[in-house]
């Protein structure tokens, strides 16, 4: 069994089409999100629950559903209300095992593939990233990025988006008046992915910038495989190019709708035509002050070759 | 005489990633917010936002806008938020009769669970007043003074 390809990045960062693009490799198999490593025993992870009994988001019931519609896939063959319902009983009767034993059941059972997976909830802390790589001490990661205008701009404009960054705590309160800041976040996920993937081996992991994926998709592609060591050849990133084949690209059943952004699930297919790259200067348009990127996102910005 | 000089070593290559051979940095939601967490940007938990006056109003105002309604009571706790999802259509990859089907299995789960919510809080009642059969019996008590005796009725019973 080859342990896992994860996607780390913020959110709105083209993590769904990137980890269902790649995941349609004829090696590798792309995953919902199935937000494991965010608790430690299953019981926690089914209930929500944090050891000390605070939830862990008002909206955990549907953050279960990528695991719910994977075990649904995986020993039904299919993903109905009755599937799901035998994923719940599968999860269940494994209340007392840890996360990672868990993953790793579901690592073996599609192996010789290789499971393809991004859950951005595994960045809300290092805690979750530790018991990723404590399970998984061979898994390999993409540190997909995004410009920082694009991708705040994206959040903001998403519909609850704003409720989101809230709640993710991505405000400014160093004003009289607190402001929603979608950089916060894309500053200090990055700083938390960096600071991961620092004390890893550098060929555990590669930077792919997603707006050049989606402007060069077949260099890109080709570049990923090169890296993973597995083949690279026309019908191999023909596959990847045809996110919607994937059995988890669409809405679910009714009781486990989701596992992934609701427009992607939506239309999942490549669309034609490219991204354009925004620019770092300029006064950001969600802020009231009419302020600029900060001088350290600016920074890191460039780092990541944006401008 | 000078040593030779040893083989250079073959340096490896630098990854082509700048950004990760930096030292770490500092996080910019410990320095934008105050009372944040060292951590850095961190989920802010209904307690927090309730506490907060001004992220409270934050709160308010953003969950309004998600609903689309404005004069929407504002919620008072997680379930609340979970309770006040704005109503909109959930498509799914489930069929009509799929669906009909299950919420007849609902249906039928909530009228179990109704009634076995109902029976387990009587049951709970009838607790209250069990006596444990290893309870050492009661203390006899005193035998009450004999009351006087009442004078008999004159009323002759109806025929």
């Amino acid at each position: 069994m080859l342990d896992p390809l994860f996607i780390l990045a913020p959110p709105r960062s083209f993590t769904s089409l990137v980890c269902a693009c790649v995941g349609q490799h004829p090696e590798l198999l792309g995953l919902p999100e199935l937000n494991l490593f965010q608790a430690d025993k299953m019981e926690d992870f089914w209930s929500g629950r944090e050891p000390d009994g605070q939830l862990r988001s008002p909206f955990w019931a549907v953050m279960r559903h990528g695991m719910l519609r994977t075990v649904a896939q995986f020993y039904s063959g299919e993903q109905t209300i009755q599937s799901v319902n035998m994923a719940e009983r599968w999860i269940k009767t494994r209340r007392d095992r840890s996360s990672g034993e868990v993953y790793r059941e579901l690592a073996e059972h599609v192996a010789p593939l290789r499971i393809v997976e991004k859950s951005p909830g595994y960045l809300r802390g290092r805690v979750n990233l530790d018991r990723l790589i404590a399970t998984f001490p061979n898994a390999r990661f993409i540190h997909l990025l995004r410009h920082p205008r694009g991708q705040c701009e994206s959040l903001m404009n998403a519909k609850g988006g704003p409720a989101l960054l809230f709640m993710l705590g991505s405000v400014d309160r160093s004003g009289e008046d607190p402001v929603l800041d979608p950089q916060i976040l894309w500053h200090d996920a990055n700083v938390r992915i960096l600071d991961f993937l620092e004390d890893l081996p550098p060929e555990r992991s590669i930077q792919v910038r997603g707006e050049a994926f989606l402007n060069d998709m077949d260099a890109t592609l080709a570049r990923i495989c090169d890296w993973l060591g597995i083949r690279g050849d026309a019908q191999a990133i023909e596959a990847m190019k045809h996110p919607e084949d994937s059995p988890f690209s669409h809405v679910g059943p009714i009781n486990a709708r989701l596992g992934n952004d609701i427009n992607f699930l939506n239309a999942p297919a490549l669309r034609p035509g490219g991204v354009t790259v925004p620019t770092l200067a300029g006064p950001l348009d969600w802020r009231p002050d009419g302020a600029s990127f900060h001088p350290r996102v600016a920074e890191m910005a460039r780092e990541f070759g944006y401008e | 005489m000078s040593e030779p000089a040893a083989p250079k070593k073959k340096r490896r290559a630098k990854p082509v990633e700048a950004a990760r051979a930096k030292p770490r940095r500092a996080l910019l939601g410990s320095e934008l917010n105050p009372a944040g967490a060292a951590e850095g940007v961190a989920p802010i938990s209904l307690k927090d936002a309730v506490a907060d006056p001004a992220l409270r109003k934050m709160g308010v105002e953003l969950w309004r806008q998600m609903r689309g309604t404005p004069e929407a009571p504002p919620p008072t706790s997680v379930e609340d938020l979970w309770k006040q999802l704005p109503n909109a259509r959930l498509n799914s990859s489930s069929t009509a009769d799929e669906i009909n089907r299950y919420r007849e299995r609902l249906g039928f789960r909530a009228t179990m669970l109704e009634a076995l919510l109902e029976e387990t809080l009587h049951e709970l009642d009838l607790l209250a007043h069990a006596v444990p059969a290893d309870e050492p019996p009661p203390e006899p008590e005193p035998e009450p003074a004999p009351e006087p005796e009442k004078p008999k009725s004159r009323k002759k019973k109806a025929a």
